[in-house]
């Protein structure tokens, strides 16, 4: 454990694959501070969302730790929020998941379900969707310094590891910033809204190109640190 | 076209140590799991799949310790599986740093326990596991406890049960062809992987690359899980010291008789034979 790594945040509401993500900050030389309630965003550099599972028990069980109002007051607070997978999709307005759900609002939009038919009428897409895909920049990463950091050392041929059955549709286009394919459909797998971050892909399974995700952050928030002494 | 493929290595763990066996017995020691695993992780697999071969003879703490050790140092999917059999159980694997976990023997005593889990830890969290062996009529069954005990369960009909209680993939390993170096069956796992919604991974029976090849765009698998194929590759560069080795091990890797229906090769090897067939795979996004 780095000793004067800046602390992050990983929101623990008991769906997630926290293990893998607090050793992926570790290895960043960052220092994992696993989260239940509202107090344990007190002077956190940045908060990590994960989430793996079903989009309506995730935001219940958010309310339930009155992490609702937190959460989206850190986002407003210009402090870095990186939401990952099912993390990411709670970033939006509401879900279909199981009926119609609201989740954090951060970034406005919805989740819908991936389709399973592909349009060449090929083999039956199947669902969850697991594997690794491409992914495709559609817009400026450089558009602030925070995903300059997190996003500029990938190259047009890094594949990221993917496993989700839904996926979010921000109603600003101009938030999403890279596309993957499923079959022919195409949907968005990272999105931004000032510091807050979404990923669809899990960047702390997604080998040494996904670690740089991490190691982007680390950068961003030593600088961040230096900056403010 | 082929969506992009997964290639994962399958290590069958006894104890501390990793092991292959022919049709799931016959075991012998091939080295460290932890040491096969970072190898494999920087030669660039897709997903690792920890199987424990004999889980109730050894408890369950060393099969945890394997993984606590092995999800600090790798950065891809990690599925376990071998002996779970409860929530309990499966909460605990994924705790030491699972990301996912295979059941076999529990969910055909009941399959309740796919749908409690999938709803605890997600779907896509829980992957049934099947070892099919082909009957005298040429239908599969469903066997269990390793691939130890025969049950009248057809595949078929399993696996879409499975599904509808909600596993996220289906990991299909035929008995008959697993560790011979034959090649898979690729009518078994086509009739799985066309009739369930889930990815289907297949497991069992590849001898040289081009087998891979073959189960993907014959048998439509989604990921082929390899063994022998790759252990036999890397553990003859690979000689572990201090493990629990013995002579005759040590004889069987440097290529003794057993070894001549394989054709051993590397992971970026294989990569290069799937793209020959045109198979994409990470890091192999044109088609050759």
């Amino acid at each position: 454990m780095i000793k004067n790594g800046p602390r992050v945040a990983v929101i623990d509401f008991g769906m997630g694959n926290l293990h893998s993500i607090a050793q992926a900050l570790i290895y960043a030389g960052m220092r994992p501070e696993l989260v239940t309630a509202p107090s344990g965003l007190d002077s956190v550099a940045a908060v990590i969302l994960p989430g793996v599972g079903g989009f309506p028990e995730a935001m219940a069980r958010l309310h339930r730790q009155d992490l609702v109002a937190p959460l989206r007051y850190f986002s407003k607070s210009g402090a870095p929020v990186l939401g990952i997978c099912l993390g990411m999709q709670l970033l939006l307005t509401t879900s279909s998941e199981f009926g119609i759900t609201s989740g954090l609002g951060l970034i406005p939009g919805e989740v819908l379900p991936l389709p399973i038919s592909a349009e060449s009428g090929a083999r039956r897409l199947k669902r969850p969707a697991i594997g690794w895909r491409p992914i495709h920049w559609t817009a400026d990463r450089t558009r602030s310094s925070l995903t300059t950091s997190l996003f500029c050392h990938l190259s047009d041929n890094d594949q990221m590891y993917l496993v989700h059955s839904y996926f979010a549709r921000p109603t600003d286009e101009s938030t999403v910033l890279a596309l993957a394919d499923h079959g022919d459909f195409q949907y968005p797998v990272v999105i931004c809204s000032g510091n807050t971050i979404g990923v669809q892909y899990h960047p702390e399974r997604s080998g040494t190109a996904g670690l740089q995700t991490y190691q982007g952050l680390s950068r961003w928030l030593s600088q961040e640190r230096r900056a403010s002494v | 076209m082929c969506e992009s493929v997964r290639i994962m290595a399958r290590l069958d763990i006894k104890g501390p140590n990793l092991v292959k066996g022919v049709h799931l017995e016959g075991l012998r020691v091939l080295g460290r799991p932890e040491r096969f695993a970072r190898t494999y992780y920087m030669d660039g697999v897709d997903e690792l799949l920890y199987i424990d071969a004999v889980a109730s003879l050894y408890g369950r703490n060393s099969l945890e310790d394997i993984v606590r050790r092995t999800s600090s140092e790798i950065f891809v999917p990690l599925t376990v599986g071998g002996g779970l059999r409860s929530i309990h159980d499966i909460r605990a694997i994924l705790r030491a740093g699972a990301d996912k976990v295979a059941i076999n023997t529990a969910a055909v005593h009941s399959p309740q326990l796919i749908s409690k889990a999938a709803a605890e830890f997600g779907s896509s969290t829980i992957v049934v596991s099947i070892a099919a062996k082909q009957q005298d009529d040429r239908s599969y069954h469903a066997y269990t406890d390793n691939g130890r005990e025969a049950t009248n369960l057809k595949v078929i009909q399993w696996a879409c049960r499975a599904c509808e209680f909600g596993a996220g993939e289906i990991l299909l390993t035929s008995i008959d062809k697993e560790g011979t170096g034959r090649g898979f069956d690729t009518e078994l796992v086509r009739s799985v992987a066309d009739t369930v919604g889930v990815p289907t991974i297949a497991s069992g029976g590849a001898g040289r690359p081009e087998d891979i090849a073959r189960v993907i765009k014959l048998g439509h698998a989604d990921a082929v899980a390899v063994a022998s194929l790759w252990h036999y590759h890397y553990a003859r560069e690979v000689l572990d010291e201090g493990a629990a080795f013995n002579e005759g091990n040590v004889a069987f890797l440097r290529g003794g008789k057993q070894l001549d229906r394989f054709q051993p090769v590397s992971l970026s090897k294989t990569r290069s034979v799937l793209a020959e067939h045109g198979i994409r795979s990470r890091f192999v996004l044109e088609k050759a």
